[in-house]
């Protein structure tokens, strides 16, 4: 891999970034490239469950990326938000439209963090992020599990576990409140 | 559609699971409504923290270079595809209306050959067909066109475009231009892909200047297709697009 950019950017470099992204600029191209690929390919392994369909996740998304450029907003968010967004959605796209299924075991979310993986490149701080899910209860972690990797839709939640579906809609709600806060509080 | 019932729907927005018609909706409200922004913003923060617990893995290093060429490749068309070219589109817009946009767009897919000085590159053939296309239907304001950038998969040469006609009467089409595949890995087939089913839309027969058509008219809705790919003799997947509604 070649060199990485370091150190997180200035919300107007963001925006300076992405207006060069937006025209085409190859070197625009290869930072936000070497900056978010990892992660992005990452979610695809995670959500997708193959090497080749993370392949093309991270060539979607950048692709996306470039076609979205002109209209990212830095003050509705990070980069690094509105990119993994991006990935995330076109993930759960796949997955709702294709019917994909991952072809490896899924790995429970309490031990995401535990893989001694490089702080390198990660998009927030590790044992912010580990603190932060531990903090998550075991129904919670389920919920995650399923709303966000799987795909799956409250409706959906609803009807397997049988509870009410504002139920589970309030649930989504207060674990992603939840998680932000326990972010903002260690960064703070 | 007033904010507490957008708010209910914001967690499920982040997490990309609405149907289409409710995450339109909430785009909407969210072009205008600073607050839901903000609460829409907080909850995507909290999403990230949970792509952030995935431990990291290395994308092959030859990504890299296919994603940049992908992006390059296609900012380029994009670039030439905004050049004036008021001639061509002045011609296909009288021919257009003169005959409905419907029978006009097959005419054109069955004579794709004819546009040989009208662009330089398959993909640029299909964009400015487009282009007509959208024109017609802003006129008409009738029907509606998807369209898909078709770009090399596992590094595979060739581009080019596939778009669709959704049409409110039901009678709807796939077009897709391909070039710069090589001949003797043919021969090739164009596929919709809509949910998990795909549909294969015909062979590509080659017209002029070395890009390949197919075409194929659809007693059935398209709205919903989701990507348009090319397969090689040998049944691999060599371009791929994901369907947009939306054009740059």
């Amino acid at each position: 891999m070649n060199d990485r950019p370091r150190g997180p950017l200035t919300p107007r470099e963001e925006q300076e970034l992405m207006q060069r992204l937006a025209s085409g600029d190859d070197e625009a191209v290869r930072t936000v490239y070497r900056r978010f690929s990892r992660p992005v390919y990452t979610m695809g392994l995670r959500m997708l469950g193959s090497e080749q369909t993370a392949e093309e996740l991270t060539q979607d998304v950048f692709v996306a990326a470039w076609r979205k450029a002109a209209r990212y907003d830095p003050a509705r968010g990070r980069l690094s938000t509105w990119l993994m967004a991006i990935a995330h959605n076109m993930a759960v796209d796949r997955i709702r439209r294709e019917a994909a299924r991952p072809t490896r075991s899924a790995v429970p979310l309490e031990e995401l963090t535990g893989f001694g993986a490089s702080e390198e490149d990660s998009l927030l701080d590790r044992e912010t992020v580990r603190r932060a899910l531990a903090d998550l209860s075991a129904g919670e972690r389920k919920l995650l599990e399923l709303a966000y990797f799987r795909g799956w839709t409250a409706r959906e939640i609803a009807q397997s576990d049988g509870i009410p579906l504002g139920t589970v809609k309030t649930r989504i709600r207060t674990v992603l409140i939840k998680l932000r806060r326990a972010q903002k509080a260690e960064g703070a | 559609m007033d904010c507490p019932a957008v708010r209910e729907l914001l967690a499920e927005h982040v997490l990309g699971t609405l149907d289409e018609d409710r995450r339109r909706f909430v785009d909407r409200h969210l072009d205008w409504c600073a607050g839901c922004r903000k609460e829409m913003a907080e909850l995507a923060e909290g999403a990230t923290v949970v792509a952030s617990a995935l431990a990291l893995a290395e994308p092959p290093p030859e990504l890299e270079d296919r994603v940049v060429a992908a992006i390059v490749d296609a900012a380029g068309r994009r670039e030439r595809r905004r050049r004036p070219r008021m001639g061509v589109a002045a011609a296909g817009v009288a021919a257009l209306l003169a005959v409905g946009a419907f029978g006009w767009a097959l005419a054109m897919a069955g004579r794709v050959s004819e546009l040989r000085n009208a662009a330089l590159s398959a993909a640029d053939r299909a964009d400015q067909f487009e282009s007509v296309l959208r024109e017609i239907l802003m006129e008409a304001d009738d029907g509606r066109i998807l369209s898909a950038d078709l770009v090399g998969v596992g590094g595979a040469a060739g581009g080019g475009r596939g778009i669709l006609f959704d049409s409110p009467g039901g009678t709807d089409w796939a077009l897709v231009i391909a070039g710069g595949l090589s001949p003797e890995n043919g021969p090739y087939h164009a596929y919709l892909t809509t949910g998990g089913h795909r549909q294969r839309l015909g062979r590509l027969s080659p017209s002029s200047m070395g890009e390949m058509a197919a075409y194929r008219i659809f007693s059935r809705d398209v709205s919903g297709a989701h990507w348009v790919s090319v397969r090689n003799g040998s049944g691999d997947t060599v371009l791929r697009g994901i369907v947009s509604a939306t054009r740059d």
